[in-house]
């Protein structure tokens, strides 16, 4: 009887142990992810980081805990809109420029060239045009940064220089400066890119 | 209360229908024809906003989420202008005064009440 007191009692202190841990693993976290934390979120994915979230869609990992409703029926169902919304708000917080300098984060362009490869693999039309629009403003404002970062990420080359050439002719706009843009740019392509990621790029805008 | 849209798609363009208890509304739709979704009734859509996306007014765009769908994910309808079809990477486009009327008749919002069905 004594016995099963004691494991009992160490049972508790055993998990209350553990949920101290993980809330001292969120909070550390958190300051990695200010801007891109899921906190604030709806309880059942705020304990996951924005990098588990972009893992966990691109693998298909993700729980269906962290994503549900329940039907009519009273049946768990996996909620996809609840899904894309949590992606959304790490892609919007990815588009936020950061003080002093006013730019975006290495950090945050590779989130964004992370979304580009997200949504050519997963096929998501939502963000897929959300890209054709923003990448472009985000090179033309950092090239730099922007070409140094890519060519860190080989695997993600076609996908970002296709988002790139989305652009134009995009929602109607940009229709006749492709010609101009790669005049302007391919130099700066074939000086911040190896020249194997370069010409892969290139061959993107053909 | 549920509520049901059609998408008869053409050659290169096709016809949205929407009907509540009260009300339907039938525009124009267009898509991206190098992305399109497959023919098929899908359940469980919302009336939503893309947080992204502004409306004419500068407000979160209007639109309608179709989840399940094969081969795709974050497919929407949502506005559009002329050309239509550039406006779409697999998602299904009406112009602007359609998804608000169709938006505002859905409610709740978020609420998994549409059945769009989708063929041609």
């Amino acid at each position: 009887m004594r016995n099963t007191l004691i494991k009992r009692k160490l049972s508790q202190a055993l998990i209350i142990a553990l949920v101290v841990l993980l809330n001292a693993c969120a909070l550390h976290s958190g300051k990695h992810h200010d801007k891109e934390s899921l906190a604030n979120s709806s309880p059942q994915y705020s304990q996951l980081t924005s990098h588990q979230v972009l893992l966990g869609s691109l693998l298909g990992t993700i729980d269906i805990k962290h994503f549900f409703y329940t039907d009519q029926h009273g049946v768990k169902k996996y909620d996809e809109l609840r899904h894309f919304k949590a992606l959304e708000k790490i892609y919007i917080a990815s588009l936020e420029k950061q003080p002093p300098l006013n730019h975006l984060t290495e950090k945050q362009l590779k989130t964004l060239m992370f979304f580009s490869f997200y949504a050519t693999e997963k096929n998501s039309a939502a963000f897929l045009e959300y890209l054709a629009a923003d990448l472009m403003t985000v090179y033309n404002s950092q090239p730099v940064d922007f070409l140094q970062t890519l060519n860190q990420l080989p695997f993600m080359i076609k996908s970002n220089c296709n988002r790139l050439n989305a652009n134009f002719g995009f929602e109607g706009k940009n229709l006749d400066t492709k010609p101009s843009f790669l005049t302007n740019n391919k130099a700066k392509f074939q000086q911040y890119l190896s020249s194997a990621n370069a010409s892969t790029c290139l061959d993107a805008f053909k | 209360m549920t509520y049901k849209i059609t998408v008869k798609r053409g050659k290169k363009e096709g016809v949205l229908t929407f009907k509540s208890a009260d009300k339907t509304i039938t525009t124009p739709c267009y898509w991206n024809a190098s992305k399109k979704i497959p023919a098929r009734t899908y359940t469980e859509c919302s009336a939503t906003t893309m947080a992204r996306k502004k409306n004419s007014k500068g407000k979160p765009r209007e639109a309608v989420f179709i989840p399940n769908v094969p081969g795709f994910s974050g497919i929407f309808i949502h506005l559009g202008k002329v050309p239509y079809e550039k406006w779409s990477d697999g998602c299904i486009v009406i112009p602007e005064s359609k998804i608000i009327e169709i938006y505002k008749a859905i409610d709740p919002k978020d609420g998994k009440n549409v059945t769009v069905a989708v063929t041609g």
